[in-house]
């Protein structure tokens, strides 16, 4: 009991955390791709000012100028600033809509499992929250709950924007759900387990499961992409048409709320994504590995995952709304439904 | 059919990703600037400088009025008198870079290359009044600029005194003048 209340308190410090910096991380590599600099100003350059202590940050007078202060400069910006609300909102949907987009992505969280089982004061410690042998059932139930939080907003903000931002994402969420469980499906048949645990210790036995199932982690990437609402699928917040979306009336931490959840999505999907097709904390070449190298494995996989989403965000313009559509229900569902049959007649015929 | 479509977006995107990663591994053009300076060409038209003979001793100009004629935006504002040996000298010479839209024009008019724009570029106040250089700042100006060994926005290299400056002044003129479509004789 306790345990899993300090397992998840660390795992929701460490995941803000990330995310916050991942953002940085974000602007940085998106402005080295426009050969422009990112945010550079802000430090912890000031540490170095402290009376006494300053000593012990002088070697931060250097990274001054790299931006590591940002994060927190904007986190405390959120914070601040008002929470303004439209006059004609319905107001309880309307406070409720961000807690209920960022709850669901959370709690996606608890099944990950991000390293191997460790021996910690004479007791087995699973480097998960939650041991629930249902896991992928379990995201993709989560990930359809997520949808409430984005038609609440939309709805409840009474603001033309907001409406359409949400409609859009609505249709998007809905549409690439489908390959996503098809794709998924298709895994869980090849590993025989709906558990992440087992589909990582199958992959230590078998091999990773992105070489046996090409065709499922490409459907499930993508998939994942327009689930987060990330480039090039970010209709539901098109700075170009919509202002910002379904949360065009929100500010303040209601709309770093929305933010927050959206990233946390990306975390999500990439931490799926390696939990199922990377070989989780497996190390490659590295038989029966430590545990804190299977942990840092977990992590680069899923930063692997990230700076690719990145990359894809620069390069890539946005589809166009019926492009998406044609994109998940000609192309996306059929794949995936042929992959299913065949590693399904596969599974049967072996 | 089909098959071809997939080939050619599946081409598209790899050529996409290849252009985005090698800028993303190419040094950018950015130079954080308080603490880097950046590239400046030398024909770079910065604030004006008064130049001096190349011994640094005498000042060129002979009081010509002739960049305050020219100037289109009438930011110089100058006054002459005679020194001692009966030659035209500057008496007050202010450029109001208030007013000066940095079109070289004084430049290029000058008889004896004594106004010339230097490569410094990040010339700020916090009043207007500052705005106005007077004498004393654009002799300043122009020593420091030739102790940087700049010559001004017209590039002007002297190899052995002040022979090649008029040289170089007339086969800008010539330049100009074909330029502008005039036949130039050679």
């Amino acid at each position: 009991m306790v345990l899993t209340l300090l397992k998840s308190l660390m795992l929701v410090g460490v995941l803000l955390g990330c995310v916050a910096y991942a953002v940085l991380v974000e602007r940085r590599v998106v402005a080295r791709i426009q050969t422009r600099m990112g945010p550079n100003r802000v430090g912890f350059g000031i540490l170095s000012t402290l009376p006494i202590i300053g000593r012990l940050f002088g070697f931060l007078r250097y990274w001054k100028f790299s931006g590591l202060g940002q994060p927190i400069a904007d986190g405390i910006k959120l914070f601040l600033s008002e929470a303004i609300e439209p006059a004609n909102a319905y107001r309880w949907p309307y406070r409720l809509a961000p807690i209920i987009s960022i709850l669901p992505v959370v709690m996606g969280f608890a099944v990950i499992p991000f390293g191997p089982d460790i021996e910690l004061l004479g007791r087995n410690v699973k480097l998960h929250v939650a041991s629930l042998r249902l896991d992928i059932l379990y995201l993709l139930a989560l990930g359809s709950l997520g949808t409430y939080g984005v038609i609440l907003a939309g709805w409840s903000s009474n603001s033309k924007y907001s409406l359409l931002g949400s409609l859009r994402a609505t249709a998007q969420l809905i549409s690439y759900e489908l390959p996503l469980g098809l794709a998924l499906l298709s895994a869980v048949i090849y590993t025989k387990t709906i558990s992440l645990g087992e589909a990582v210790e199958f992959q230590l036995a078998n091999g990773w499961l992105i070489f046996s199932q090409p065709l499922a982690f490409l459907i499930v990437a993508v998939a994942a992409l327009a689930e987060a609402n990330r480039s090039p699928f970010d209709l539901p917040e098109a700075e170009s048409e919509l202002v910002a979306g379904y949360f065009t009336e929100y500010s303040g931490m209601r709309m770093a709320l929305f933010f927050l959840g959206e990233y946390m999505h990306l975390f999500l999907a990439g931490s799926l994504i390696t939990a199922l097709f990377l070989g989780g904390w497996s190390v490659p070449f590295f038989g029966a590995a430590p545990w804190w190298l299977g942990v840092i494995s977990f992590c680069v996989k899923v930063g692997a995952f990230l700076f690719i989403c990145m990359w894809t965000r620069s390069t890539l313009p946005r589809l166009r709304y019926d492009h998406l559509m044609h994109f998940s229900w000609k192309g996306l569902i059929p794949l995936a439904a042929i992959n299913l049959v065949a590693t399904a007649v596969w599974a049967a015929l072996l | 059919m089909i098959l071809k479509s997939v080939y050619d977006g599946i081409k598209g995107l790899i050529a996409g990703y290849a252009v985005t990663i090698t800028k993303f591994f190419s040094r950018g053009t950015t130079v954080p600037y308080p603490e880097k300076t950046p590239f400046v060409s030398e024909r770079w038209r910065g604030v004006h400088g008064l130049f001096f003979t190349d011994n640094r001793f005498e000042e060129l100009c002979v009081s010509c009025h002739l960049c305050a004629k020219v100037c289109p935006s009438v930011c110089i504002t100058m006054e002459g008198s005679e020194d001692y040996l009966q030659r035209k000298r500057l008496k007050r010479f202010d450029v109001d870079l208030g007013r000066c839209i940095y079109c070289g024009y004084c430049e290029e008019v000058c008889p004896v290359d004594a106004i010339r724009l230097t490569t410094s570029h990040d010339y700020v106040s916090r009043g207007r009044a500052n705005l106005i250089l007077h004498k004393e700042d654009l002799i300043e100006i122009g020593k420091s600029a030739m102790r940087r060994g700049e010559h001004g926005a017209l590039g002007i290299r002297r190899g052995d005194g002040k022979k090649v400056v008029y040289q170089e002044n007339r086969n800008l003129d010539a330049s100009f003048k074909a330029l502008s479509g005039e036949r130039v004789k050679r």
